[in-house]
């Protein structure tokens, strides 16, 4: 009989997974399932052009024919619900069973609810998938007041898209300042102010209440301090919650994420874990944050699917990400946390970058319309040079000038 | 319109109706090996070609992001291209590209 490689989930780890697996020499059956009805897709553009176009259509990741050509089974629209791993078995949703010799979970994360709301009402969405985003989507035309919670990329992306509708949008975000999580204090007031020239009403330090109306709605929303806010549509942006279950059932070893070697290997040697559901600690996260971005995804399913397929490589990527906001393009290079110095250039339009320094070595780089900057050190990051605040001194922090020397 | 595209191993493939509105998409929607990572924002390089020498020269110049782009792609060429910055006109009938080592990756 034939092995196979089972892969749970339907986006950027479990497509490129299956794809880099092949590549290099796995000759066994190779199925996807994903419980999405699209074949995977490009999912930033959901709360980005996708908002503001009512006509942009989706962005598959590959064609079907790739698949095909490249004897990658996909079965959607079909959830893996248990998974025996003594028996090497998964069963599905619809009752199928699937015996497997490897298995990958790719599993990603869903979209955190409100605490305390445990009904769904119709006028509450979120951005998570092409679902997520047609509905809201559909129900933009109709609205007039928008109130987003928190003031995450997702948050902002949405109401940066939403404010250009003419529509009334409000960000409310519990901690002080916006993307607190992803972003350094720097980046964090430039974009607040970035916003508030467009019109959006930030709020933040302000917990929030929602009250549902005899409609079944939410209608209003309280704040902690006694203010209320009408709302036609709630747009909830407040993080994201691995998929774990099916890594608990197997047991493997799980913090904030299924943990993972730099092969993507966990800790049941069968089994690999890529992409948002996955952690990983290594020279560019020390701290083991989960990452949730597309390059993450991407390049740790490649070193999975080489090593499914006999290969060695490790993992070893720059952390990158970037937001679209209005007419800004934000990229970052590097993890800013743990960051003891920052120092920022502005250009003469609103154009800015932001170098973090942990001990005098540079971390990070946040840029704001500077994508040769973010280019420049996305490639001396990578570097086995280390980039020190006297280097970047010396070039009056024009970065791209270090790739020459 | 048509384009010709070989792919990694030197294979030849013919695209006969190009519909998607960039060199990118076409090659992708086609299912040949084309990453692009990051759907078309000239942020990752893994949309990487070598354009035929005839037809250099009737492409719209490199612009400056692709341009810092292309210097962190693999094995950059003088024809060197990121293929989602590549718009689909008609006076391109016939392109010729090649998929660049790092494309599929
Ligand atoms: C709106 C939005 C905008 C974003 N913008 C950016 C951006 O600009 N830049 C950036 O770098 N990143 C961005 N991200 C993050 C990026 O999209 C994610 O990091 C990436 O999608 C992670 O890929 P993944 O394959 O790990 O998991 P996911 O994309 O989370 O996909 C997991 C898949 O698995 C399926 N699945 C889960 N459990 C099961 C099961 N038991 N059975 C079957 N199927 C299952 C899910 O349905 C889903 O299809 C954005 C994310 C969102 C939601
Ligand atoms: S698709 Fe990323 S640069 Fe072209």
């Amino acid at each position: 009989m034939r092995k196979r490689l089972l892969i749970v989930g339907g986006s950027y780890a479990a497509s490129e997974l299956a794809c880099q697996a092949r590549e290099n020499g796995y000759a066994e059956d190779i199925l996807i399932v994903s419980e999405e009805g699209d074949l995977p897709y490009h999912r930033p553009p959901l709360s980005k052009s996708y908002l503001k176009d009512a006509s942009e259509e989706l962005m598959p990741l590959r064609a079907e024919a790739f698949y095909r050509d490249k004897a990658i089974e996909v079965e959607l629209g079909a959830r893996v619900v248990a998974i025996d791993g003594r028996g090497n078995r998964a069963t599905l949703s619809n009752g199928v069973v699937i015996p497997f010799d490897t298995l990958a979970l790719a599993t990603g994360a869903r979209a955190r609810t409100l605490p305390g709301l445990d009904t769904c009402p119709g006028n509450m969405h979120c951005v998570r998938s092409v679902a997520d985003a047609r509905k809201l989507r559909s129900a933009i035309s109709g609205a007039e007041k928008v109130v987003i919670i928190g003031a995450g990329f997702m948050g902002l992306e949405v109401a940066s898209a939403l404010v250009r509708q003419n529509k009334h949008v409000t960000v409310v975000e519990a901690a002080d300042r916006v993307l607190a999580r992803a972003v350094s204090p720097e980046l964090s007031r430039l974009l607040s102010a970035i916003h508030a020239q467009n019109s959006v009403n930030l709020i933040t330090s302000r917990k929030v209440r929602p009250i549902i109306g005899h409609s079944g709605l939410i209608n209003r929303i309280e704040l902690d301090d006694g203010s209320i806010l009408q709302a036609d549509i709630v747009v909830v942006g407040v993080g994201s919650h691995p998929n774990l279950e099916l890594a608990q059932q197997l047991e493997l070893k799980v913090g904030n994420g299924i943990v993972v070697d730099d092969k993507s290997r966990t800790s049941r040697s069968n089994v690999f874990a890529a992409g948002d559901c996955a952690t990983f600690s290594g020279q560019f996260n020390l701290a083991g944050i989960r990452l949730e971005s597309v390059q993450n995804a991407i390049d740790q399913a490649r070193v999975a699917g080489n090593a499914i397929a006999g290969g060695d490589k490790v993992y070893h990527a720059v952390p990158w990400f970037w937001s679209d906001q209005y007419e800004s393009k934000i990229q970052i290079a590097g993890l800013s946390g743990g960051a003891t110095y920052s120092e920022s250039r502005h250009g003469e339009k609103s154009d800015v970058s932001v170098f973090h320094f942990r001990d005098d070595v540079c971390v990070s780089v946040e840029s704001v319309n500077r994508p040769r900057d973010h280019i420049a050190a996305r490639r001396l990051l990578a570097g086995s040079k280390e980039i020190t605040r006297r280097n970047l001194q010396e070039v009056d922090f024009n970065i791209s000038a270090l790739l020459k020397a | 319109m048509r384009i010709v595209v070989y792919d990694q191993g030197g294979a030849r493939v013919e695209i006969g109706d190009v519909a998607g509105q960039t060199l990118m998409s076409a090659i992708r929607d086609k299912g040949l090996n084309i990453t692009a990572q990051c759907g078309g924002c000239a942020a990752c390089a893994t949309c990487h070609v070598y354009v035929d020498d005839e037809w250099t020269s009737k492409l719209k110049p490199v612009g400056d992001v692709e341009d810092a782009m292309l210097d962190i792609a693999e094995e950059r060429q003088e024809n060197s291209r990121l293929s989602c910055q590549v718009k689909r006109t008609e006076d391109l009938d016939g392109l010729t590209v090649r998929l660049a080592p790092g494309s599929g990756f």
